[in-house]
């Protein structure tokens, strides 16, 4: 599948492994790395968000599981963002069944993460897109409160089945601050990191997201500060 | 802060071209008016005379003479005449002359029949010229200007053509007006012009330009409230950053995904 150029521009793989780009997002993954004891936890979870929409946000966390999957570990990738979901077309996986498909499942089995992960053009990185289910706001908040705990739990246990070395997921969600999505995920995972935008993430913008998910006991382990 | 160094740039380099704005020069003639001694006998005692002199000064020194365009021509007509002297003097650089312009730059101050006479001019030459010009003329021609009582045919024209007519001939018994130049005209010394303060003033704007333009910058620095840093991060959040990753460049290729 060939996706437009603008899209291209956006990911790790098309720069240099030894561009400055390149390495600060392996130094970026390494950081993130070091939080993780995976003697403890098998499946690291992190949820990755901005306090406000930004751009390019969802290729950050794309370009963190690039990084993630060619440093070794088997990664999973979630666009958690159902409302304006990018991340199969930023990796060309096409329209594909995903996280609003697994969603609206009642018994989620390995067979229906099977048909749901698409493999990417990276090896080790693997993609739950946001589905071809075109969920409400409504059915998104419901889904969100009452079935997410299963997706997540079933992705780390089809994780640990299919890999015997340590994964990472890493979930893509819409803003904390104007959508609940990402507060309700960052209580299901281990870490959040808040992105914050250079030159336009205000102050008030960040303590209000910081604020957000301390409500909700969330486990915000750190900031990443993305240059514009 | 640019467009007000920008704007004062321009008017001070305008300033500078256009000439007598910054600085002038002055020359100064001392002439005296009086009333020319007779051999005729008349009744009049010298405090007459002293007193009519002085009426006469102050007719000269306050009155519309200088701005009248028939002595702002002579004047003219006698720089012309002295041109070349003006020249090997001081230069052939004499301004704009035009009867108005002599006429707007003479000023006079008298003390009681001696009258100073200034010129102020945007050349060294011009003032001179004028200066020298207007102690000639009024040696010449006084009397057709003014007087105490008016002869036959006194006009100024009139006047020129025959100087001092009837006054000292014939049998009118008052003595005519006379003037002689008590000091010649001075070496022109340099004053300030007009606009000499200009400078200073255009200077001050930039200088507020430039005080107002570093206040509003730390107004909107102030005022604006987007994290810029790792330590506003840190500040704000009291969290530590992870990474900080730089703005994408243009990748290395494109290369097609499958």
């Amino acid at each position: 599948v060939t996706i437009s150029s603008q899209v291209q521009v956006a990911l790790l793989t098309d720069y240099d492994t030894n561009s400055a780009y390149s390495m600060a997002y392996q130094r970026l993954y390494a950081s993130i790395r070091l939080n993780w004891d995976s003697e403890q936890v098998h499946q690291q979870t992190v949820l990755l968000a901005t306090p406000t929409a930004y751009h390019g946000q969802a290729t950050a966390a794309a370009n963190i599981a690039i990084a993630s999957a060619q440093s070794g570990t088997p990664t999973i990738l979630v666009d958690a963002n159902l409302r304006t979901p990018s991340l199969q077309q930023r990796f060309g996986t096409g329209e594909h069944a995903g996280l609003s498909d697994l969603l609206q499942t009642e018994h989620i089995s390995s067979q229906h993460f099977d048909a749901c992960l698409s493999p990417t053009f990276v090896p080790e990185l693997r993609l739950l897109g946001a589905g071809k289910a075109r969920l409400s706001l409504q059915e998104i908040n419901l889904l969100f409160a009452t079935r997410l705990r299963n997706v997540v739990e079933g992705l780390r246990h089809y994780l640990a089945e299919a890999e015997s070395r340590p994964g990472m997921i890493i979930f893509h969600s819409a803003p904390i601050l104007t959508d609940i999505e990402a507060t309700s995920l960052s209580t299901l995972v281990e870490q959040t990191f808040l992105l914050i935008v250079a030159g336009q993430t205000t102050r008030a913008q960040a303590r209000r997201a910081q604020e957000q998910l301390q409500r909700v006991h969330a486990r915000l382990v750190g900031a990443i500060l993305l240059d514009t | 802060v640019g467009i007000a160094a920008l704007y004062s740039g321009y008017q001070y380099y305008h300033l500078h071209k256009t000439p007598g704005a910054l600085k002038d020069y002055q020359s100064m003639v001392i002439v005296q008016i009086g009333l020319q001694s007779t051999t005729k006998a008349t009744d009049q005692s010298y405090a007459d005379y002293v007193s009519a002199s002085e009426t006469l000064a102050d007719e000269y020194t306050t009155g519309p003479l200088f701005t009248m365009p028939e002595f702002d021509n002579q004047v003219l007509q006698q720089i012309q005449t002295d041109k070349s002297l003006i020249e090997q003097r001081y230069g052939p650089d004499l301004g704009d002359l035009t009867p108005s312009a002599i006429g707007n730059a003479l000023s006079a101050t008298r003390a009681h029949s001696l009258v100073t006479v200034t010129a102020t001019w945007a050349t060294q030459a011009g003032a001179w010229a004028i200066a020298n010009a207007v102690g000639e003329v009024t040696v010449k021609n006084i009397d057709s200007y003014i007087g105490y009582v008016i002869g036959n045919g006194s006009t100024p024209g009139a006047a020129r053509a025959t100087p001092a007519a009837g006054s000292s001939t014939g049998n009118l018994v008052q003595p005519p007006v006379e003037a002689r130049v008590v000091s010649q005209a001075t070496d022109p010394v340099i004053i300030a012009g007009p606009l000499a303060n200009r400078p200073a003033l255009l200077l001050a704007l930039v200088l507020v330009a430039l005080v107002i333009g570093i206040a509003l910058a730390f107004l909107i620095e102030y005022l604006d409230d987007r994290i810029r840093s790792r330590d506003d991060v840190i500040q704000v959040l009291q969290l530590p950053v992870y990474g900080e990753v730089p703005r994408s460049p243009v990748p290395r290729q494109n290369h097609v995904r499958r």
